[in-house]
């Protein structure tokens, strides 16, 4: 019997829950920490399943049927991938290890060249650590001024003060698009705007925003994009960096290693252009090829629908949380993603999140990378509460009321 | 013990360490001073130990963390640094092997374990003191 793929789009956050095992394993487990990593769907546990069980082999080097197909199989996904941002080639995408290398590899392989004494880059200070600490790095080693554009009290960007940072001698500007900490959505279509106009390109930290706000790069045309699988319903280890034509002869390898020469002798080496030059070793085949397969179920999906309940269902969350007497949210941003920030009065986040694991809610206490955000805020740290598409009200409510539990029990 | 047991004795024995933590204050020529620091999570105490050998600490952290403070700097009081090391070295030993503690505040801090993923607020001050005396 031959059964066909339903063509009818999942559009409700229970239906899409009943996709990802992990919430039948674990029926009471309200999971509040989308923003570190999202949970697999069975058609992506299968997919990698698959390919170790049945198409497992290095890719490129061999000549046998297995490595073809699994050659071609990383190819396809490189295509996934490049399509679902509307990237204007395929061999724009690159596979890294994940956002951070992603980021690594822009500074050290394409930026560190370019960058001279007195230059700068431009970040802005709601940026996560791994979209911090390699520009400041760079910028100690070359001489060079890392500018934090600040951030305001609801927790979003001013874009004048943004654009008075940015002059001739910006090197590049490195921007957010989806804050982990505060989910404010930055305006990343006005700061590309802004940066080109200068003749400065602009990399987009993509981790948060992939799944549910995926950019079109056809539009957008930022130079470099940077995203991890683990944050988009695929699997851990996988990264994208997205490079712009215009980009590309300028990329160094950054690993040295077997897969990305042209020729080498005892004197020299020629390497392969970009992107092969950045794939140096084995790459993480089953883990791409398990990204593709998110990006296939995230295609399959009602996603507009999908997104929207979750706005509506977050901003329930904001309006009750804020209505518990001594719950402060870190940040109030008008345009904002599913990610919540807060705080109780006389007890430390971690103890909030001990009693809310209690009760079977996994929500991430702690600084979430974001230090220097944290201490211009003032506070050590915050419980996050970050929600996707198949968190349902009754999550929600759970959360509510474990809260006004604890609440009760601490205070 | 349950959960709800554990969260009792959290509440009895945790929470008033957090409220009112032992020698919360800072010291004018302390004979050391050491940070015991968690980046991972942001708790931060700068703890002194005083010439006559009195333990006293500043900074911000969670219940946990704070109290495993407050209850340590109070146990060694009036001992000598190598003394310190050690005894922060068996606690830690202890809370490693399960190890039953006959002094009642231990005891629950050790079984503040079972709190998944609370191990380093119990081990925070433990650790730096440890590895600040067996250095120094």
């Amino acid at each position: 019997m031959v059964v066909k793929e339903s063509k009818v789009r999942l559009s409700s956050p229970a239906a899409i829950k009943q996709q990802f095992p992990i919430f039948s394993e674990f029926p009471e487990l309200v999971y509040l920490d989308n923003a570190a990593t999202t949970q697999r769907p069975q058609r992506v546990i299968d997919r990698v399943s698959n390919f170790h069980q049945q198409e497992n082999a290095s890719i490129r080097r061999g000549v046998y049927q297995l490595s073809a197909r699994a050659t071609q199989e990383f190819e396809v996904a490189r295509s996934t991938v490049a399509n679902f941002f509307q990237a204007p080639q395929d061999d724009c995408i690159a596979f890294t290890q994940g956002t951070t290398e992603s980021v690594n590899i822009v500074a050290r392989s394409i930026i560190g060249d370019r960058l001279t004494p007195g230059d700068n880059v431009v970040v802005s200070l709601m940026e996560h650590h791994a979209n911090f600490i390699p520009w400041q790095m760079l910028c100690q080693a070359n001489q060079a001024q890392l500018r934090v554009v600040p951030v305001d009290e609801s927790g979003e960007l001013n874009l004048e003060e943004f654009n008075a940072q940015i002059d001739s001698r910006t090197a590049l500007v490195a921007i957010v698009h989806v804050s982990n900490t505060l989910g404010t959505i930055n305006p990343i279509h006005e700061i590309v705007r802004m940066a080109h106009q200068k003749e400065v390109p602009v990399l987009v930290d993509a981790a948060q925003s992939a799944a549910l706000y995926p950019l079109d790069l056809s539009e957008l045309d930022c130079d470099f994009l940077v995203c991890s699988a683990h944050k988009m319903f695929g699997p851990f280890g996988v990264g994208v960096l997205y490079v712009h034509p215009r980009y590309h002869r300028q990329v160094q390898p950054y690993n040295y290693g077997g897969g990305i020469i042209r020729s080498v002798t005892v004197e020299n080496t020629e390497f392969l252009p970009y992107p092969y030059l950045l794939e140096a070793g084995t790459p993480n085949v089953a883990g791409v090829i398990g990204l593709a397969e998110a990006i296939r179920f995230i295609e399959s999906i009602d996603h507009e629908s999908l997104v929207k309940q979750l706005h509506e269902l977050t901003n329930v969350a904001r309006r009750k949380l804020a209505s518990i007497d001594g719950i402060s949210l870190v940040g109030n941003p008008a345009i904002s993603s599913s990610i919540l920030s807060f705080g109780m009065a006389g007890m430390h986040p971690h103890d909030i999140a001990s009693f809310l694991n209690e009760d079977h809610i996994a929500v991430r206490a702690g600084q979430h990378c974001t230090q220097p955000l944290l201490d211009h805020w003032g506070v050590p740290a915050t419980v996050r509460a970050s929600l996707s598409i198949y968190n349902t009200p009754p999550d929600i409510d759970q959360l509510i009321e474990s809260i006004q539990g604890i609440k009760d029990f601490w205070v | 013990m349950t959960k709800e047991e554990l969260k009792q004795l959290f509440k009895e024995k945790i929470v008033p360490h957090q409220r009112t933590p032992y020698h919360f204050q800072r010291i004018e020529n302390p004979q050391h001073e050491i940070q015991a620091y968690n980046p991972f999570c942001g708790d931060k105490y700068h703890i002194q130990i005083s010439k006559d050998h009195q333990g006293y600490f500043q900074g911000m952290g969670c219940a946990i963390s704070q109290a495993s403070t407050s209850i340590l700097l109070q146990r060694i009081e009036g001992l000598p640094g190598d003394d310190i090391a050690e005894y922060c070295h068996n606690f830690l030993q202890a809370l490693a092997d399960d190890s039953s503690l006959a002094d009642e505040e231990l005891a629950v801090l050790t079984a503040l374990k079972h709190f998944d993923g609370r191990m380093d607020c119990i081990t925070l001050p433990w650790k730096a003191l440890r590895d600040y005396f067996k250095e120094s």
